[in-house]
């Protein structure tokens, strides 16, 4: 296993545990127990990160009591009991799906998180606040300009004043040191 | 040290305006916080631990212990008025206290759940002082594998008791046992799990993965359900009960508080759990059970005085053993380790003042709680009828600001987020997200326990101590017991569901 523990093998190791999750999700999503294919997401990713970390563990000294002990006593376990609930998934023995939400509203919210997170480095945190929630509280349905407006811009000066002024928080201010530093 | 020299450090910590303005503070944002459906103590307080980042540390944990302790009457609030509990707990005090509103009696369903969560959280902190310090001082006689021990029986029964599948919350606690052996290894220094990236050395820092685990797969989770509806409020009544009413159920606020402090000592139990027993306990003695889910004062104070209490209880095995008893107990481990404090034995003798100082804020902080109770509770509605669509853009940011705070690593708000993700797909497939937590705070001590105590004394030490060797066993049987409890009721439902299909 030690080849799989480090460089290209740990790679390919991790390839192979990728595809061999997505293929056991797929083949439950296409079987006669599809409605337990959401079900084995967790079971199937929890196996796959647990054998990933078990190939890395064959890196780490050999004793008795050592850094690797610990880890594969979790692992093990983690496999074992993931193991069993896939097993329930196939055998349709476990809770069905839950029927499925506005997945797409909490798609765009999530990407609207994520992409508030990468702007707080370009444009800085208190823009970037001032816009998320702006947009944020848009896509929510809220439509009343002032309150939004009285509620980013009010947020915005607590924080500045709490976390850059009082607490001195090194909050990234973007392209806005840039201009400061010039 | 004797306890009346102890609780005179303790009540010098908590005297004077900062402390007082704190607990005050506190106890506004708890009952703001728990009377907001979706916002549980759990959240609350991991959003409010940023902001103690820069306190005392005593001064940082009165203020959570306080929001603590307050946000379990809060949820109380909509629960009595528009019947939505505002933390699961409250879903028992919504059985009587909505059909009170109901037949417009508000003011005696309010003013009965703050009554008897004050006398419940006084009584549970009277038991917490009597419990925490004499177990504190035999604690201090542990050794490693006994310590293990404990840690493994905390694990145990937070799977055993959560509700639900049980299969599902070990994985969650495996989960994050193993997120918790990412980063340097503490005894040999060996970096593990760390793909050679310097900000993975230190593991994940434990906060931004609560406030990811706790606030931001609520939010996500909310925008999976989310219908855009309002939250609607009638006009209501303010008149509380009279003083015969309270005497009337005096016996029921006592002995649903201490059922409430004993359930709350076990690790995994928790305040539901405790406010649903005592309901029941106290439907079973009371001599008008048929009043009970139709406007009961004795319901209310069965349920409110329980899960009051228990946060007296869960604290109990964190001060003494640094064992969490709840999730937000899980969080407060995680305020003490921010301010490099370790609770358990050693915090008693090292450091009487935060632990004197926090049971003396528990203490004023039951007292302000009623004081702003009676006289609050018609702003605080107004305050949680912020819409939904104004609040959760809120706590977003609150939560992204708070990670950052604590390292000023955008490394950190990314882990919040991660976290939030992998909170949101664990809720959404029956997955428990405190076990994870939990996971995450005894990681270490689990670990750390067990490997010194086989370098000290061999694997056979767990069976040569007598007192691990017992908690192991218990440890055992409560993994094994309520797995076995759930394979006989698969068992039986589909026996059950084979016999309907064959007539």
């Amino acid at each position: 296993m030690e080849y799989f523990s480090a460089g290209s093998g740990l790679v390919l190791w991790s390839s192979l545990l990728f595809l061999a999750g997505c293929g056991t999700v797929l083949a439950l999503r296409f079987s006669k127990k599809k409605d337990y294919a959401g079900q084995a997401i967790v079971p199937t990713a929890m196996i796959a990160l647990s054998l990933l970390l078990w190939a890395i563990t064959f890196s780490f000294p050999s004793e008795e009591a050592g850094p690797a002990v610990v880890p594969r006593l979790w692992i093990f376990w983690s496999v074992l009991l993931a193991g069993i609930l896939l097993l329930f998934c196939f055998t349709g023995r476990t809770d069905k799906d839950p029927g499925s939400g506005r997945l797409g509203f909490l798609l765009t919210g999530v990407i609207l998180t994520i992409g508030y997170f990468f702007s707080i480095e370009i444009l800085g945190y208190f823009i970037s606040s001032f816009l998320f929630l702006a947009l944020l509280m848009y896509l929510l349905s809220y439509r009343k300009p002032l309150v939004v407006f009285l509620v980013c811009s009010g947020w915005v000066l607590f924080s500045y004043i709490i976390f850059y002024k009082l607490l001195y928080i090194q909050l990234p201010l973007g392209f806005i040191e840039n201009f400061m530093y010039q | 040290m004797d306890l009346a020299e102890s609780f005179t450090i303790g009540f010098s910590v908590i005297l004077g305006w900062k402390p007082i303005v704190i607990i005050i503070v506190g106890v506004i944002i708890g009952i703001l916080a728990g009377a907001m459906p979706g916002l549980s103590p759990s959240t609350a307080v991991a959003l409010l631990v940023p902001f103690s980042y820069t306190m005392s540390p005593a001064l940082a944990l009165i203020l959570l212990t306080s929001i603590y302790i307050a946000s379990n009457y809060g949820g109380s609030i909509t629960a009595v008025l528009i019947n939505t509990p505002g933390t699961p707990s409250a879903a028992v005090t919504a059985f009587d206290g909505y059909p009170l509103t109901q037949q417009g009696k508000a003011g005696k369903g309010l003013g009965t759940a703050l009554v008897a969560s004050t006398i419940g959280g006084a009584i549970g902190v009277a038991i917490l002082i009597l419990f925490a310090v004499p177990l504190a001082r035999i604690a201090l006689k542990f050794s490693p594998a006994d310590y293990f021990a404990l840690a493994l029986f905390g694990l145990a029964t937070v799977a055993s008791m959560s509700r639900g599948n049980v299969l599902k919350s070990m994985i969650a606690i495996l989960f994050g046992l193993i997120i918790k052996t990412i980063g340097i290894d503490p005894i040999s220094g060996v970096s593990r799990f760390t793909f050679d990236n310097d900000l993975l050395y230190d593991g994940f820092t434990l906060i931004p993965a609560l406030i990811g685990l706790f606030a931001v797969s609520v939010v996500f989770e909310k925008f999976e359900s989310w219908t855009g509806a309002g939250r609607v409020l009638d006009k209501i009544d303010n008149k509380l009960p009279s003083l015969a009413e309270f005497m009337k159920i005096k016996y029921t606020i006592l002995r649903s508080s201490i059922i409430g402090t004993i359930i709350g000592i076990f690790p995994g139990a928790g305040a539901t759990i405790a406010a649903f027993i005592s309901y029941d306990m106290s439907k079973r003695a009371s001599s008008e059970p048929e009043k009970f889910g139709h406007g009961s004062l004795e319901g209310v104070a069965a349920a409110e005085s329980a899960n009051s209490s228990s946060v007296g209880g869960a604290l109990v095995p964190l001060l003494a053993l640094g064992i969490p008893g709840s999730a937000t107990d899980a969080v407060l481990l995680g305020a003490f380790m921010l301010h490099d404090l370790v609770p358990g034995p050693m915090l008693f003798q090292n450091n009487p003042e935060i632990v004197y100082g926090i049971f003396s804020a528990l203490i004023v902080a039951n007292i302000v709680m009623l004081i702003i109770g009676l006289y609050g509770n018609r702003l605080f509605i107004k305050v949680v009828t912020v819409p939904e669509a104004v609040m959760f853009p809120l706590i977003l940011v609150i939560a992204i600001i708070g990670s950052f705070a604590v390292n000023g690593s955008m490394f950190d708000v990314g882990a919040c987020i991660g976290f939030g993700m992998i909170g949101w797909l664990f809720k959404r497939y029956g997955f428990p997200v405190a076990p994870i937590v939990l996971g995450i705070v005894l990681g270490k001590m689990v670990e750390e326990n067990f490997r010194r105590a086989v370098m000290m004394d061999g694997y056979g030490t767990f069976y040569r101590d007598k007192l691990a060797f017992i908690v192991l066993l218990v440890a055992l049987f409560s993994f094994v017991w309520p797995l076995y409890k759930s394979w006989r009721h698969h068992r039986k439902t589909r026996g059950d569901s084979t016999k309907s299909e064959t007539t």
